[in-house]
């Protein structure tokens, strides 16, 4: 593989896709959302377990390319023990970081720091299509964080 | 004119797509089944047409519109003689395949169907030739009901007699090729029996008309549908094809300008097919550029040539590929088009998409507009390789060499 594709697929995005961490349900789930993306057929499935406004437990399940597997597997690692407050804006510093070329160094910076391993998706940038399967599990957090409850 | 044999090196140079890179590899282009590149022919034709042609058709008593209109008209000749359709008058221009399904559900099969009737449609079909007639069924308390496949992957003829014995048909809707797996499907055989049982048939030819030569007379089959951009002509244009007896009764899909007789507020009398089908000004550069595509054709030596070509690459595709243990092959249907679908062990058909790209290799992975048929093979995506008249060995000995790369690099190690 050459540079930018190893950018892409390197170590810890093949790692979570292969072993995705938290791969199930939560035992006392509060919250739940299925995002499926029609044009390529990934589907995730959240189970989230959210007390007191903050996320006591993540768990996923699912079927997609490596890209949104381990962008979720990364994903449920970073948001337990996360308040609503801070999942909220784990969420657009990941947008951003994924989709706004124009940020400042600054910003990019304290995105990066804010997202921790997850930083690593920064290579989807390059890789406008498949910006979709990097996000399909944060839209579901989004989803299931503040648009429904079951 | 080009040698009796399929001098593809030369003909490559006729598509100056094929010259350009993508991620700084040349392009190999494996993405025929979505759509075709397009030779300078056509690309001149379009050009040519509106620098020295561009008038309206079928009327103006100007020399302008007097010559475009015998271009177009001239065209339409081709295209019927391209499939051997008994008379240019059964050629209608639409926007593409997808249009002309939905002319023929909205005309003739609003006029034909009835509350109870039966509409076929195969598992196998892409969802431009399913919707249409779901839609139809829901208009008329009407039942769509679906031909099963055999374990191979092809049509299941038996229970296909099964359903015309059993139930009230009144149209069969059939893709000619599949363009996930890659099967031909056996029309005219298929016609006979839908005839036999008084059913009608709507044959999708979107995928049939770029790899072999197809016979509107052989085929017997009611109508015929084609998009021009899959037979390297223009994108917005296509046409379909019908009996004549069927097309004569049939009211029309659009109405407006170009498709009347006479018109007056009380009512308007239609014109008689083609025109009838054809309200508006049309996409006379696409028509153009679609008949400069089959001259095309015809010029570096016929359907046949270019079938044996494909032919070729295929078997050698499918032989390369069947030498890498992880890689599994949609279907084994009796006779195949080139193209197929596939799946390879531990490593996801968008992951192998885009590490082919990075490498100029132009794939499509995603559920091609099959749902259902995905769905019956337990896949989510799958990766496809389409070929084209200008493909050749020693791209394929490129894709499978990085197929591997991915396998290796990707999958699970």
């Amino acid at each position: 593989m050459d540079e930018t594709l190893q950018e892409l697929y390197q170590d810890l995005i093949l790692d979570h896709a292969r072993n995705p961490r938290n791969f199930g349900y939560c035992q006392h789930q509060t919250h739940t959302f299925e995002a499926y993306n029609p044009l390529c057929g990934d589907r995730i499935v959240l189970s989230l377990q959210i007390r007191h406004d903050q996320i006591e437990q993540a768990y996923f399940t699912g079927e997609g390319c490596a890209i949104c597997m381990a962008s979720v597997s990364l994903m449920t690692e970073k948001i337990t023990q996360q308040s609503l407050d801070e999942v909220e804006q784990l969420f657009e510093d990941f947008i951003n970081l994924l989709t706004d070329a124009s940020l400042t160094n600054k910003a990019l910076q304290d995105c990066e720091q804010r997202l921790g391993k997850l930083a690593v998706l920064r290579a989807v940038q390059a890789f406008p299509m498949r910006v979709k399967c990097a996000t399909l599990g944060w839209h579901a957090l989004k989803k299931s964080c503040f648009e429904k409850s079951v | 004119m080009y040698t009796q044999t399929f001098p593809v090196d030369v003909i490559r140079r006729d598509f100056p797509i094929l010259a350009t890179k993508v991620n700084a590899h040349p392009i190999i282009y494996f993405d025929n089944a979505a759509t075709t590149q397009k030779p300078l022919a056509v690309i001149e034709s379009i050009n040519t047409y509106y620098r020295y042609h561009n008038a309206p058709v079928h009327r103006g008593v100007y020399k302008l519109a007097a010559n475009v209109t015998e271009l177009y008209e001239k065209a339409r000749q081709h295209i019927a003689q391209f499939i051997n359709a008994p008379s240019a008058d059964q050629i209608i221009f639409t926007r593409g395949a997808t249009e002309a399904i939905n002319l023929i559900a909205n005309s003739f099969g609003q006029q034909q169907i009835a509350k109870g009737d039966i509409i076929l449609v195969s598992m196998m079909e892409h969802h431009s030739n399913i919707v249409p007639w779901q839609q139809l069924c829901q208009r008329k308390g009407a039942i769509l009901k679906v031909i099963p496949l055999t374990e191979a992957g092809d049509i299941d003829l038996q229970a296909y007699r099964s359903l015309l014995e059993e139930y009230p048909v009144k149209i069969v809707a059939i893709i000619h090729v599949s363009n996930v797996l890659g099967a031909v499907n056996p029309i005219a055989q298929m016609t006979q029996l839908a005839h036999q049982h008084h059913a009608s048939i709507v044959v999708d030819g979107a995928q049939a008309i770029s790899h072999m030569s197809v016979d509107m007379q052989a085929l017997d089959c009611d109508f015929y549908v084609c998009s021009g951009h899959k037979i390297y002509g223009p994108t917005g244009i296509g046409f379909l094809y019908g009996k004549a007896a069927l097309l004569n009764v049939m009211p029309p899909y659009q109405t407006g300008g170009a498709m009347i007789e006479t018109v007056t507020f009380e009512q308007t009398r239609y014109a008689a097919p083609p025109q009838r089908f054809e309200a508006g000004t049309p996409n006379i550069a696409g028509v153009l550029g679609l008949d400069a595509a089959l001259s095309y054709l015809e010029r570096i030596g016929g359907m046949p040539s270019i079938e044996a070509h494909e032919k070729a690459l295929l078997t050698y595709l499918y032989q390369k590929l069947q030498d890498l243990p992880s890689v599994q092959i949609i279907g084994a249907p009796a006779y195949r088009a080139a193209l197929l679908s596939l799946t390879v062990h531990g490593v996801h058909p968008h992951d192998l998409a885009t590490f082919l790209d990075h490498y100029g290799i132009t794939a499509r992975a995603g559920h091609h507009c099959a749902m259902p048929l995905l769905r019956h093979y337990q896949q989510v995506a799958l990766l496809r390789f389409s070929l084209g008249l200008y493909n050749t060995r020693q791209e394929i000995d490129s894709v499978v060499k990085r197929l591997q790369q991915a396998v290796e690099e990707l999958g699970h190690g």
